[in-house]
């Protein structure tokens, strides 16, 4: 069982952020890369975090992010089961 | 000389369907390249070719073409993207079957196919309708109706 800090992948110096999840700061890195879907060039947008730091995330949280809100339609955790990478829907 | 009597079907589709409540002044013809999300919702329309049989002998022959034109509605939502999709239909086929434009009248409408793709940032739908419509030429004047 892997036991190193994760957080220090998340550190906001680098280029980890801040947003909140349902109300709860957290740290962690946002992406959203571009997907063409049915002749439509959109995104994707996910968040990656230490799970620990938003333990209750799970579909239909509400994550908000520079003023703009999502919502999280999937949690797929890494195999360590510390980081979580959040599926977002922009609202 | 006209245009291949598949082009001229095929614009006169998306004239007919050109300013609809909906999708507006959105209609693409012959799309290749994707579309930014601020395009949505719209139309694209598409000729999907024809099956042409000879029905007289002596050349040059007459041809019955079965001409397929493809009408794609696209639409994004987080919500009621089924609502949005259905009124597209509504809106499409009945500016089909209310054109006064000769070529468009007497078009068969074969169906539709309903999609959805959640892998963006918001849902995606697609509702791709089927049209067709016999036209008459002569084998040596395809660009002419009879």
């Amino acid at each position: 069982m892997m036991t190193e800090d994760a957080s220090v992948f998340f550190d906001t110096d680098d280029f980890a952020e801040t947003v909140t999840i349902d109300g709860v700061s957290v740290n962690g890195v946002f992406d959203a890369e571009f997907v063409t879907v049915d002749y439509v060039e959109t995104k994707k947008p996910v968040f990656s975090y230490v799970r620990t730091d938003a333990p209750s995330a799970a579909y239909d949280s509400t994550l908000v992010r520079s003023g703009t809100t999502y919502k999280v339609k999937g949690v797929q955790p890494d195999e360590t089961n510390m980081i979580n990478k959040l599926i977002l829907e922009k609202q | 000389m006209a245009n291949h009597v598949r082009q001229q079907l095929r614009e006169a589709v998306a004239t007919a369907v050109t300013g609809l409540s909906t999708t507006g002044s959105r209609v693409y013809q012959s799309r290749v390249y994707p579309l930014d999300t601020s395009s949505l919702p719209c139309l694209l329309v598409t000729s999907d070719g024809d099956k042409s049989e000879a029905i007289t002998v002596h050349s040059p022959y007459q041809q019955e073409r079965a001409t397929t034109i493809r009408i794609e509605g696209l639409a994004k939502a987080v919500s009621n993207i089924d609502d949005t999709l259905d009124t597209i239909s509504k809106e499409v086929e009945t500016a089909i079957a209310g054109s006064s434009t000769a070529i468009v009248k007497g078009m068969i409408y074969q169906g539709a196919q309903i999609d959805y793709d959640g892998s963006g940032e918001q849902p995606i739908g697609k509702v791709t309708m089927i049209f067709t419509k016999d036209l008459y030429t002569l084998s040596n004047a395809p660009d002419v109706l009879i």
